[in-house]
């Protein structure tokens, strides 16, 4: 009996899901209205620190190992660790700050909503008109 | 009597902690006061064996030394404060070897202090004491966290400034630096072109009269440059300096030194490949007098998951002027670690450096040719802290 249940478990777990699109989303006064995933890698790894109007950009993270996350930083082609101590040398040098990590997409949407420059990500189904989407992953 | 001016000092104390946390009105405009650092502290158990021989005149000397040690290896406070949009302030204090003045340990330099104005992406400009960008490891020799050793590669290692001229290979600090990135398509051009006083030698260290210790007594510069390339997970660059090597003691006078480098790094899965490369060449008509040098080094490093890692690397070196590195020296360093969390790592490395020089010419200390042979081995741990 047990088993069968494990069984089951596994089967569920290998079924295909399919991806919920996940939205690339700013400040509503940001200049730019939209970003490549070349120019979004360099904006988390901090290589990029403004806006085409000279605005400072200020990136937030999901703290957690959300599925929204990890479609972000493959889209970006990093991993996690990667991230890290590309995060780590810079705020070490002097040159920036590692993105803020916030714990959940709707503390996500508030900062990114009222930080002017701010730039983050949430599932599709969680924005609102408070944001502008400058990308969409599906 | 005793225990109310301990109390006393205690409220003081306290009032004084208040204070400095107050930000003043003015502060209201600006982005908070950020105060980070990290420590790493280490175990080393070292052997040492030195050998200075010359059999046809009986002259042999043997020097063992087999220690072990815990030390507060490094510890660095920064302070960093964005005064608005383009301009940030940063200030970097580091404590070396336990440090005490009390107790005449270690040291505790001012590392950076300056000011960065940042225009765009492509134009920055840092003002005032910095470390200046020079291949990959440079501007970050320093940063125990990010770096996987705890013996650095030679010419990073201040532990080992006593018996290779660190400086003479690697610029040490600049006062202006000129930098950024230009975006090419998919790939990044990183610039920087620097200038700073002339080396440590230079720098008065006894006041007299007018003259302040800290600053320089020449009218050289030192001037530098590194042109790098980034694409994907792959790196390169070449740098170059230029400025005044101090071999007044041994009669040359103020020669002209030229250091030229060449960096790359790049990853391909789990494995992350860093070189480098540096000559030092100096512009000295003397035959049979060379001040040249030259270091490799090759790392390459292995992230087995997420928190663990293993790395191993060859380096060589050779100082055409510098007794018993005239022949070369070759440094392997064998290491490994485990994050426990981003903010804490446990380090472990074994790291051997020997040297090796027949027939060295006699000096004025060693009237004799001699054979020079060098062996030195660590077993070290630590713990690295971000805080």
């Amino acid at each position: 009996m047990i088993r069968h249940v494990i069984l089951l478990l596994l089967s569920l777990s290998t079924v295909p899901q399919a991806k919920e699109p996940v939205v690339i989303i700013a400040h509503k006064q940001v200049a730019d209205d939209s970003v490549s995933a070349a120019d979004l890698e360099k904006i988390f790894t901090i290589g990029r620190q403004r806006w085409k109007n000279g605005q400072k950009i200020v990136v937030y993270n999901l703290k957690s190992d959300a599925p929204s996350k990890s479609r972000v930083y493959k889209y970006i082609h990093k991993k996690p660790l990667e991230l890290r101590k590309t995060w780590l040398r810079i705020q070490l040098t002097g040159e920036g700050k590692a993105p803020i990590a916030v714990k959940t997409e709707a503390e996500l949407l508030s900062k990114v909503s009222s930080t002017p420059g701010a730039i983050g990500y949430i599932r599709a189904e969680s924005v609102d008109a408070s944001v502008k989407i400058l990308a969409t992953i599906r | 009597m005793k225990k109310e001016t301990s109390r006393y000092s205690s409220r003081v104390a306290v009032i004084l902690l208040a204070l400095a946390c107050t930000p003043s009105p003015r502060a209201f405009c600006q982005e908070a006061l950020e105060v980070f650092g990290f420590f790493q502290v280490n175990f080393q158990q070292f052997l040492e064996t030195q050998r200075t021989e010359n059999p046809a005149f009986n002259f042999s000397v043997v020097d063992e030394n087999d220690r072990n040690s815990f030390s507060a290896q490094q510890i660095n406070l920064f302070f960093r404060k964005e005064l608005n949009s383009s301009f940030t302030a940063w200030l970097n204090f580091e404590f070396t070897n336990s440090f005490s003045s009390e107790r005449n340990w270690g040291a505790f330099n001012l590392e950076e202090a300056w000011i960065k104005y940042h225009h765009s992406d492509r134009l920055k400009i840092k003002a005032g004491l910095l470390i200046p960008v020079f291949n990959n490891l440079n501007e970050v020799k320093n940063r125990m966290p990010y770096l996987p050793y705890i013996i650095r590669p030679p010419v990073y290692e201040t532990s080992l400034s006593e018996i290779l001229p660190l400086s003479d290979f690697v610029p040490q600090r600049a006062y202006l630096q000129v930098y950024g990135v230009q975006e090419m398509g998919s790939a990044n051009l990183d610039y920087a072109v620097y200038v700073g006083n002339s080396e440590d030698e230079h720098i008065n260290t006894v006041a007299s009269g007018s003259q302040q210790t800290g600053l320089d007594t020449t009218n050289f510069l030192l001037v530098g440059t590194r042109l790098g390339m980034r694409f994907g997970r792959c790196k390169a660059g070449v740098s170059a300096t230029y400025d005044r090597d101090n071999q007044n003691p041994s009669g040359l006078g103020d020669v002209k030194r030229y250091r030229f480098g060449a960096d790359l790094s790049f990853s391909v899965g789990a494995l992350t490949f860093e070189g480098e490369t540096i000559f030092v060449q100096h512009d000295l008509d003397m035959p049979g007098i060379s001040l040249d040098k030259r270091f490799h080094y090759g790392t390459v490093l292995c992230d087995f998951n997420e928190r663990m890692f293993g790395y191993v690397s060859y380096n060589y070196g050779e100082d055409d002027f510098k007794f018993g590195l005239r022949d070369g020296m070759d440094a392997y360093l064998v290491g490994g670690g485990y994050r426990i969390t981003d903010l804490l790592i446990l380090k472990a490395q074994f790291s051997k450096i020997s040297a090796d020089e027949d027939d060295a010419p006699p000096d004025a200390s060693l009237p004799v040719p001699v054979d020079f042979k060098f062996d030195a081995t660590w077993y070290s741990v630590a713990f690295s802290v971000f805080f």
